[in-house]
């Protein structure tokens, strides 16, 4: 198990979040902070409604620079980011341009199924 | 048994849903085989109550009530959309109509599919300039999809089931 929280990034609609929520389901031991463009409210109602009883922490972003100061400080903190699937345009030019800066930083693959492709994260998860 | 349809999607995403009128098609057929049949209508869908007189008709449910509805589900059959991945996640039967986008993209792992048959040179369109509007205007990837093929895959999923026990 870690410690430090995982930092899901999923910036797409409510029905892609889905698909970044098998993980925690696969991996339910793991501390997340997930990053989303939907209100906390929504998502955790959500997260209950899919019988997950993980330790989810909801961040909503709203605003590019918001994204960009909760990012960097967890960089700082070396926590791990994990760019889930659906992971394309802008959001893919972020993780891109992040991985820069830090090694702890997995960037879900581009194309093929959403969900096969955070099935391969999983299995990069403790 | 128990079924229920989803002729909803994303309101900036119309075009992903499957006209209602075989939606009406598609019901009828489960009827007259004495299923019982539920529509289920989000927020943003509850104007398209007129186009199913004299169905069951759940509108804008809580996620907890989605949840408790899939649970008491036979089958349940959604556009593209919210609703596919939600129902996706319990393992229950789902069946997913494609006609714009791309199931090898977006299918949850677990759930069944058809796609309409409609040739289109620019289909899937996800990611390109002409998302959901490349046939005057509007897509017509979904007219290909014929509620009777919908139909017979939605017995084969539920005879799939029964021969599994």
């Amino acid at each position: 198990m870690n410690h430090k929280p995982i930092i899901l990034i999923n910036f797409w609609g409510l029905g892609d979040l889905i698909a970044s929520l098998h993980i925690i389901k696969k991996r339910p031991a793991n501390h997340y902070i997930l990053l989303t463009v939907h209100e906390s409210l929504t998502v955790n109602s959500l997260i209950s409604s899919l019988y997950i009883s993980s330790d989810v922490k909801i961040v909503s972003v709203k605003n590019k620079f918001f994204v960009f100061f909760v990012l960097t400080k967890m960089i700082i903190k070396k926590n791990l980011l994990v760019f889930t699937s659906p992971l394309a345009g802008n959001s893919r030019k972020l993780a891109n341009f992040l991985s820069l800066f830090t090694k702890n930083i997995i960037l879900a693959k581009e194309h093929g199924n959403i969900y096969k492709n955070n099935e391969s994260i999983i299995k990069l998860l403790k | 048994m128990k079924i229920f349809l989803c002729p909803g999607s994303a309101e900036n995403q119309k075009f992903k849903r499957w006209p209602t009128s075989n939606f009406n098609i598609l019901s009828s057929f489960f009827l007259n085989n004495n299923w019982e049949v539920g529509i289920i209508l989000g927020p943003d869908e509850i104007y398209l109550e007129k186009y199913f007189n004299g169905h069951e008709i759940i509108k804008s449910p809580s996620f907890k009530k989605l949840a408790n509805i899939a649970h008491n589900s036979n089958l349940i059959i959604c556009n593209d959309s919210f609703l596919l991945h939600f129902f996706s996640f319990f393992n229950i039967n789902v069946l997913g109509l494609y006609g714009p986008t791309d199931p090898n993209r977006t299918l949850p792992l677990n759930a069944s599919k058809i796609i309409s048959s409609r040739f289109s040179e620019t289909r899937p369109c996800w990611g390109l300039p002409n998302y959901g509007n490349c046939d005057d205007g509007r897509c017509s990837c979904l007219d290909g999809l014929d509620p009777k093929h919908v139909y017979e895959k939605a017995l084969a999923i539920i005879n799939r089931d029964n021969n599994n026990f």
